[in-house]
């Protein structure tokens, strides 16, 4: 029994020692577990253990942990935590060691040196307490990961220039990289990040990352300090170093502004001066001024077109000028109307007419057509009212003379020639028949003759009252778009061929007819169908109608009516059966027909024209 | 294995070079292809810094502490790499262009198994993971013809050749994968990119000091 009960016993206690020992080993093992636990789970213990703050290399060729005693302030001083490290090299388990360095001039530091500093190799730092039992902390890195270089030295800068407002500026800043890194071997490669800012503010500028030690920085305000910073990181990594020393940057550029002040008043004053002026002289209505300063804006203006008429808008007499304009010349001329218009010049300088622009024109064509047709002109080979000794008439003469084969053709008469029989002289018949006159005789066939050659000579003739010595008279057919009377015989109707006649059976009346070619009408024909003068009745209207069927065709009669329904109410006609004596031309250039009909036996004298034959012996 | 393979050759391999007749244009320097292998490398370890990133961003804090597994176990540790400053500056610049070509050709197994692994990794960045990932092997490659460029400009008689034993065989991928849960996938991509992410820094440090080194003139390039 007692063999058992040892045996027993024995095993017993040697259970009870295993216990024991495995209990202590748990206890070991505990702490060990409870250090982990409390490492690993943040317990948030009463006390902070020791541990490491940071590791650094700061060129990748040396580095250095520094650790914190935590709460446990009895721990500090030199050698009371221990430093443990471990390179595994190649897959070789490495071994322990402790740190090579403890930095005595700097508390808690181990520093590793070149020789102990391996690149591209784990390490494992341990921070142990001084008899090794105690782990605090522990820390596995490879050096490449924990680079954070120097902040990069000798910043300066320099002006580039600066704007013409003088109010900014750029400048050049170059810095020079940590002198511990060994940049220009390309064992680091560094980037840069520059920073700046105005003194007073608050926030820093940041430009973008650069990897040349220099940069530009444009923009920056004069008169305003600003600091600027730089610092660095490796490429790839993203621990920046720390900042640079800050550089202070000021331009003093001195205010201009007073400068350019006196020269916007000057200017101001100038312009206000000169507005001044002007308004005054405006005002002021001082004329020679004002066209010194102010010439007034030509404004356009045709010859013979009164103004008013264009504003009243009326397009027929609007034609009717322009067509005694240059402009339709060629196309009178290229008309199959010949015409042919005597001219006189008479010398009277009196100018009864007001100064209007026609009649200046008037004149002046008068002036001008007076010197063209001294001479006669050739016939060409028509049969023209001219005759050679007509000009040395000194009496009114005119012929009227029409085309062969062209009905339309007459000569145009201008209205002197459309006088009043001189033997009706009206009372104001003042032109003594001596009085010598120089009668021309167009040809038509002169082309730079045909334009409103006879608009004037009707004026002049008209208000010289030179129709005193006409004592013939012949009926006008026509009127020409330049404004010439168209004298035609009483047979020379459009629709009978018939050369010049004379019809002395015809009705003679001063007719004013359109020609189916004509357009328009003349003004002068549109006054002298309109101003008739009062005195004058409409019952001229059928007359003249009637009239003009004897030798004016039907279609002048048709142009005609329409032309004359349209100035019915203003077309009154002396009461004459077959003509009328045009008594004179009033200012507004119509035909005053005298509302006499004085009708003798001169009368017999056609309408139409005359022969030479008949003049001379009409004349003495 | 070569899908993600692209054929186009790398830019800088057909890059616009004047067809040579009789001696009438320029080679092309070594310094610019240098230039042209850094701008590459860079890129390389930038992308590789990012998918790291990408893939820590959603991890737990207390998860990373566990995923720290050692990175010497890398495949490519055993490449006899300098650790220096002072031993890379040591080196030739054929020896370094050669370890430079070793560890790129190290990685052109493991880079596709990355992209695999990125189509199906339980992640919600793994869109962002996948295209960097072939990415990722697509450059490595292209670096790896360039580096050989390089070489052959450099040591046109092959004395520094190496041969393909010298190149770190890889052994995980499929054998990690059956039967893994999606803890191991992920543990294992993330210590895959780490180790990449080492490797390509060291690649991308030991191009730009043989670029600078070779720029001697224009110092100011580094």
């Amino acid at each position: 029994m007692t063999s058992v009960t040892s045996v027993a016993g024995l095993y017993l206690i040697a259970n009870i020692a295993v216990l024991a020992f495995s209990i202590l080993q748990f206890r070991k093992d505990a702490d060990k577990l409870l250090n982990v636990i409390n490492f690993t789970t943040n317990i948030p213990s009463s006390q902070k253990l020791p541990h490491f703050t940071t590791c650094r290399s700061p060129e990748q060729e040396t580095f250095s942990c520094w650790w914190s005693v935590g709460d446990y302030t009895n721990l500090t001083g030199p050698g009371m935590l221990r430093v443990f490290y471990k390179r595994s090299f190649k897959n070789t388990g490495g071994e322990w060691n402790e740190c090579p360095d403890y930095r005595v001039g700097t508390e808690n530091e181990c520093y590793f040196n070149t020789t102990y500093t391996s690149i591209w190799v784990p390490y494992n730092l341990e921070l142990r307490s001084e008899n090794k039992d105690v782990l605090y902390d522990e820390r596995s890195f490879n050096v490449e990961d924990i680079v954070i270089p120097d902040p990069p030295v000798n910043l300066n800068w320099t002006l580039l220039n600066t704007s013409q407002t003088g109010l900014h500026y750029d400048i050049l800043l170059r810095w020079e990289a940590p002198p511990t890194a060994d940049v220009a071997k390309g064992w680091i490669t560094l980037i840069y990040e520059v920073q700046y800012r105005a003194v007073n503010d608050t926030e820093w500028k940041v430009m973008e990352h650069e990897k040349e030690t220099y940069l530009s920085i444009y923009g920056l305000k004069t008169n305003t300090i600003y600091e600027i910073r730089i610092r660095c990181l490796q490429l790839n990594f993203d621990k920046f170093s720390r900042f640079s020393d800050i550089v202070y940057v000021y331009n003093f550029v001195p205010v201009t502004k007073e400068s350019t002040f006196p020269v916007a008043f000057v200017l101001i004053f100038i312009v206000v001066g000169v507005a001044i002026v002007l308004m005054l002289i405006i005002f002021t209505r001082q004329h020679r001024l004002m066209m010194l300063l102010l010439p007034p804006v030509p404004i356009p203006k045709i010859k013979g077109i009164d103004p008013e008429l264009l504003k009243k808008g009326k397009l027929d007499e609007l034609n009717s000028i322009l067509s005694n304009q240059q402009t339709y010349k060629t196309e009178f001329t290229n008309d199959d109307l010949w015409v042919e218009f005597i001219e006189l010049d008479i010398d009277d300088p009196d100018e009864k007419l007001g100064h209007s622009d026609t009649h200046r024109l008037l004149s002046l064509e008068h002036l001008k057509s007076g010197k063209s047709l001294s001479m006669k002109d050739d016939d060409s080979g028509r049969a023209s009212c001219y005759e050679p000794e007509i000009p040395e008439m000194d009496s009114l003469a005119f012929n009227v003379n029409l085309m062969e084969g062209n009905p339309e053709k007459a000569c145009v008469l201008n209205s002197e020639g459309t006088v009043p029989n001189p033997d009706l002289s009206s009372p104001n018949a003042t032109q003594p028949k001596a009085e010598p006159e120089k009668a021309k005789i167009e040809s038509s066939g002169s082309e730079e003759n045909m334009p409103v050659r006879p608009y004037p000579l009707i004026q002049t003739q008209m208000s010289n009252q030179s129709w005193a010595n006409m004592d013939f008279y012949a009926q006008v057919s026509d009127i020409t778009p330049a404004g010439g009377v168209l004298l035609s015989p009483g047979q020379q109707c459009k629709s009978e061929k018939t050369p010049e006649k004379e019809k002395p059976d015809e009705a003679k009346k001063y007719q004013f007819a359109m020609t189916s070619d004509s357009a328009y009408t003349s003004e002068i024909d549109a006054k002298k169908l309109s101003a008739i003068p009062t005195t004058n009745e409409n019952d001229q209207n059928p007359e003249k109608d009637l009239s003009s069927a004897n030798c004016i065709s039907t279609e002048n009669q048709s142009e005609e009516s329409p032309y004359t329904t349209n100035e019915t109410t203003v077309i009154t006609m002396p009461p004459v059966s077959d003509y009328t004596s045009v008594h004179m031309v009033d200012s507004q250039h119509s035909l005053l027909l005298n509302p006499t009909a004085v009708q003798t036996k001169d009368m017999s004298m056609q309408v139409g024209y005359l022969t030479p034959d008949q003049m001379s012996s009409i004349m003495p | 294995m070569t899908m993600l393979v692209t054929s186009m050759p790398p830019h800088w391999v057909t890059s616009p070079q004047p067809l040579c007749g009789a001696g009438s244009c320029q080679p092309i320097l070594v310094t610019d292809l240098l230039d042209r292998a850094a701008k590459v490398s860079h890129r390389l370890h930038a992308l590789s810094t990012a998918a790291s990133n990408d893939l820590n961003n959603h991890f737990a804090p207390a998860l990373k502490l566990v995923m720290m597994r050692p990175l010497s176990l890398c495949h490519t540790s055993s490449l006899n790499t300098p650790e220096d400053k002072e031993q890379v500056l040591q080196l030739s610049q054929e020896d370094l262009l050669t370890m430079v070509a070793l560890l790129l050709k190290s990685w052109g197994t493991p880079l596709l198994y990355l992209v695999k692994e990125a189509q199906e990794l339980p992640h919600p960045a793994n869109d962002a993971l996948l295209w960097k990932m072939a990415e990722l092997s697509q450059q490595t490659e292209n670096l790896a013809r360039g580096i050989d460029k390089i070489l052959n400009k450099l040591d046109p008689t092959g004395f520094h050749s190496f041969s393909n034993d010298l190149i770190s065989p890889w052994s995980g991928g499929p054998g990690l994968e059956m039967g893994s849960d999606k803890k191991s996938h992920l543990l294992n991509f993330h210590f895959l990119l780490s180790c990449f992410r080492r490797d390509s820094n060291k690649i991308d440090s030991f191009v730009k000091l043989l670029r600078c080194r070779a720029t001697k003139m224009h110092p100011e390039s580094c």
